[in-house]
């Protein structure tokens, strides 16, 4: 599997493999906002 | 969600960008940030070579409780978005228990310079129904497809502005 950690929107470090109790879905959008 | 799948958003912009997309949108979900494409845009191979920021082409993944990738839905373009209706009959396809997700935390909303502000928004997209609907009439002799993508797009449209017109129902109730 892919894992990573990223930052979210309050800063907070997120780690995928912490996150797999449930599925996931992950919204690729474009960004540049 | 019903469906046992959590959602979370990935693209280049900055937590501060984020916290405001959130705010704006009243998203239920954390949106993360990855502004090189190194950790998840790129290895899952979306990123946008053909345009010049590199960007993450708009995509649809699914993931498991192994976090193995179980189905996904990559857009022609930025413009191409499935029907959540679609989504969601995917994700019951994994067979996962119900789950739940809480909101996602704050942050410090700081929207970037070309956001678009929510009061404009249902303007957007009628502008680009109409535009869609035209495009799709004056092309019509050129076959089925133009027919068909400009059918999609309208109806794309309406359910964007549908969503936008619940949102502002919700909080004026």
């Amino acid at each position: 599997m892919i894992d990573f950690e990223l930052i979210d929107q309050a800063r907070k470090p997120f780690r995928l493999s912490a996150h797999l109790d449930a599925g996931i879905l992950l919204v690729f959008l474009r960004g540049d906002w | 969600m019903a469906a046992g799948v959590r959602v979370v958003a990935i693209d280049i912009d900055s937590p501060e960008q984020h916290a405001a997309m959130i705010e704006k949108l009243s998203l239920p979900f954390p949106m993360l940030s990855d502004p090189d494409r190194s950790k998840a845009i790129g290895p899952f191979r979306l990123s946008n070579p053909t345009d010049e920021r590199n960007i993450a082409i708009p995509a649809l993944v699914l993931l498991d409780r192994e976090g193995s990738e179980r189905w996904r839905f990559v857009s022609r373009d930025f413009a191409d978005r499935l029907p959540e209706d679609d989504v969601i009959a995917a994700a019951r396809e994994l067979g996962l228990p119900p789950t739940s997700q809480g909101p996602p935390e704050r942050g410090d909303p700081r929207p970037g310079p070309r956001a678009m502000p929510f009061e404009g928004m249902s303007f957007y997209f009628r502008g680009a129904r109409f535009a869609a609907q035209v495009m799709g009439l004056r092309h019509a002799h050129l076959g089925e497809s133009v027919k068909e993508d400009s059918k999609a797009y309208v109806a794309e449209m309406d359910r964007f502005n549908e969503a936008i017109a619940a949102l502002k129902k919700r909080r004026s109730g």
